[in-house]
């Protein structure tokens, strides 16, 4: 694989639809949840569901972001989950980094979540991360993406971005599972700019996925 | 109670105004009016049947269709919130907002910012009338209406910092409010929002269906 190779999108099985965002707003309809919900339906499926047994919590923190700061006047972010780096060095034994892997959920058309994108919070979770404890060790922070199937990749910018910092950018698609209609389940997180860890002989963590079938 | 009051630090809350943050799903009604009669509208609006007064830092019993309507130290608009983590069947709209506003013969907003669907929204309602409306979606669309200014929607370069500055103009403040957990109907639990100081609540309802 090359280092910016694009990894397909994937579903937990083949049977299923991958989830676009009109199709999820269909789906939040027939459930009466308005389209003013339907953003914070999705981030919570896909938190609670990704890693079976193991919820992700809300994030309630800031972290902050001084080049946000400066391309957008907003000195923080605000990732949707937080999670420490768990190193596994060999087995039992293992290094633990606070707040080094961030999720991020979007359900959002036309886009493929550039740096740029809601005032440069995508390049804020890339500059937080690299100020992680995480990256602090040489470690290589996380940042994951939850979204629906609209987003076929991650914008090569974002990933060369992160890259850079030795940030690892890992990507989870929504899928339906039919029938019945409006049963969810996220797909397994793939790793998009593997180079990262190659480049220090690691091999990457597993970020979640496929995750526990729900419903928003 | 697993619900947080996020905020930078640094400008008193009673000082804070325009939106706390956009990296959040946030949808909120402000009315220009008191909590008072903004619960009494709600609750006749959305047939609430329960009604706590004051309820901050009190024991309440969690209902169906939670709502807190609430006013800051030093602000103006009372704000109305709905918890999600909970049993809802009933969601805060633009419709709400007009109702209110025409009920109260008042100025009231509707917002909702959702930063997993990259949407901001707004509405400004006056005695039940649109005064003005932006509905945005990142790189999909951009509209605009409005009956106190002639602005063309393409010169509005920033849909975040032009929301931004209208909620600053209008003196008021969207807050930010993080939900962790689920709060189901019947428990029993002290009404507090975690970082939320008694002292800088003016006065907050809670309203329920039993």
């Amino acid at each position: 694989m090359t280092p910016f190779a694009v990894q397909a999108q994937t579903c937990a099985n083949s049977s299923q639809t991958p989830l676009t965002k009109s199709r999820l707003d269909q789906i939040a309809t027939n459930q009466g949840i308005p389209l003013s919900k339907v953003g914070v339906k999705f981030e919570e499926f896909a938190l609670t569901t990704l890693k079976p047994g193991d919820p992700i919590a809300s994030n309630r923190r800031l972290f902050p972001s001084p080049l946000r700061q400066i391309k957008a006047g907003i000195g923080n972010v605000q990732p949707d989950g937080v999670v420490p780096l768990v190193v596994n060095l060999i087995p039992f034994f293992s290094f633990t980094y606070a707040d080094s892997v961030f999720y991020e959920s979007k359900a959002v058309q036309r886009t493929l979540l550039p740096p740029s994108y809601q005032d440069y919070q995508i390049l804020g979770h890339l500059d937080a991360l690299s100020r992680s404890s995480g990256a602090a060790a040489d470690e290589n922070p996380a940042i994951v993406f939850l979204t629906t199937s609209d987003v076929r990749t991650i914008s090569p910018k974002t990933i060369a971005e992160a890259s850079r910092r030795g940030i690892g950018v890992w990507h989870s698609i929504g899928c339906e599972i039919v029938p019945p209609f409006g049963n969810l389940q996220m797909g397994k997180a793939e790793l998009l700019n593997p180079i990262v860890y190659t480049i220090k002989l690691r091999v990457p963590t597993d970020y979640g996925g496929p995750g526990n079938p729900g419903r928003i | 109670m697993s619900i947080y009051f996020v905020r930078e630090e640094g400008i008193p809350l009673e000082q804070r105004r325009g939106l706390e943050t956009i990296d959040r799903n946030l949808v909120f009604v402000l009315v220009q009016a008191s909590v008072e009669q903004v619960s009494q509208a709600f609750s006749t609006l959305r047939q609430m049947n329960v009604w706590v007064r004051n309820a901050y830092e009190c024991e309440i019993e969690i209902q169906n269709e939670s709502t807190f309507v609430f006013q800051l130290r030093g602000h103006s608009w009372s704000l109305i919130y709905k918890l999600h983590r909970s049993s809802i069947r009933i969601y805060l709209t633009e419709e709400d907002a007009r109702n209110l506003s025409e009920s109260l013969s008042t100025y009231v907003i509707y917002y909702a910012g959702s930063d997993t669907c990259g949407t901001i929204d707004y509405h400004l309602y006056s005695n039940g009338i649109l005064q003005e409306k932006l509905s945005f979606e990142e790189e999909f669309k951009c509209e605009f209406q409005s009956q106190l200014r002639q602005l063309e929607v393409r010169s509005i370069e920033n849909a975040y910092t032009f929301t931004r500055n209208f909620i600053r103009e209008q003196d008021a403040y969207i807050p930010c409010i993080v939900e962790v957990e689920e709060l189901l109907a019947g428990q029993h639990t002290t009404l507090c929002i975690e970082d939320l100081m008694l002292n800088e609540v003016e006065r907050m309802d809670y309203l329920g269906q039993q």
